[in-house]
């Protein structure tokens, strides 16, 4: 199943990683991010870096309000579950 | 589609009646006889004012960036710490967090040679605000102000080789390597490079001012 921006809205962690990766690479970041990693502390992700990461999460459905950044969302683990969340809500709505 | 990043010049008189009820954009310069403010979507920009100074003291000396800042480890009197303050800069602010308004950090230009269209970038952020995203806006903020309120060409941020890590990354994106001094600053044991960035206005107009345009889209979920 997919929504209006193509988005799959069951993927596994990996897949999900996988897609950020790709998209980061797209913008001209080379990090990996797998599952379990925390974005700063693991990947090694500067502000510029972080700051993409979040419009990546943000362009896959996540509604994110920097006013009120949870930086929790560095960890790749607790942004898959929140976009999850999201994506599962999205579709029974 | 409105221009979210469109920075518009209007002045607060104290008496603004017509003004009131114009619809502030995400990012708007308001100027005043006494009173520059650049506000994004989430950070603002704001000047200095003498109250500010024992905040830029404790932030300037703080254990994380005594060494990264200006002072490289030293401890300056307040009284030089204020002098400096002010030495060789064009424009700086204070950046401040989202509502409700707290200081966060500084931007800073300095040795802005007009004749040759080069100033260089300065910015010291509170380490409590590090990974928050939003101070990022306030950079770009002031970068955007400065390509559009003098005719620079370039922009110059120098950095030693321990400090370059925290946005290396932009060096791919926004800035380019102009530079470096090799094993020219001694810090904890050891000597770094010292690197010189810039950023140029083409660069700035296709990347960081697109990239201010997204960051303001983050304003408003749902």
């Amino acid at each position: 199943m997919t929504d209006k921006k193509g988005v799959s809205s069951i993927e596994s962690p990996e897949a999900f990683c996988r897609r950020l990766s790709e998209r980061l690479s797209q913008e001209g970041f080379g990090i990996e991010i797998q599952p379990g990693v925390h974005v700063v502390d693991d990947a090694g992700a500067d502000s510029l870096v972080v700051l993409y990461y979040v419009l990546q999460l943000q362009e896959l459905g996540l509604n994110i309000d920097l006013a009120a950044f949870d930086t929790d969302l560095l960890d790749i683990d607790v942004a898959y579950k929140a976009w999850i969340r999201t994506t599962v809500a999205r579709a029974v709505s | 589609m409105e221009e979210k990043i469109q920075h518009q010049f209007a002045a607060k008189t104290g008496g603004l009646s017509g003004n009131e009820s114009r619809t502030r954009s995400s990012a708007q310069l308001d100027v005043a006889p006494h009173e520059v403010i650049l506000e994004g979507e989430f950070a603002r920009l704001r000047p200095l004012g003498q109250s500010d100074y024992g905040y830029l003291y404790d932030l300037s000396l703080s254990a994380k960036n005594n060494a990264r800042w200006r002072y490289r480890g030293a401890t300056p009197s307040p009284e030089r710490f204020v002098a400096d303050l002010w030495s060789g800069v064009l424009a700086q602010f204070l950046v401040e967090t989202p509502e409700p308004r707290k200081r966060a950090g500084l931007v800073v230009a300095y040795n802005a040679d007009l004749a040759n269209g080069t100033v260089f970038l300065g910015v010291l952020i509170d380490n409590a605000h590090h990974c928050k995203v939003w101070p990022l806006e306030g950079v770009l903020l002031f970068v955007d102000y400065l390509f559009q309120n003098w005719t620079f060409r370039k922009v110059y941020a120098e950095t030693t080789e321990f400090s370059a890590a925290h946005f290396s990354s932009g060096a791919k994106i926004l800035f380019e390597e102009e530079g470096r001094f090799r094993e020219h600053q001694f810090f904890q044991g050891r000597y770094w490079d010292y690197i010189y960035y810039s950023l140029n206005r083409k660069r700035w107009e296709e990347h960081g001012r697109k990239l201010l345009d997204k960051l303001s889209g983050l304003g408003s979920p749902g």
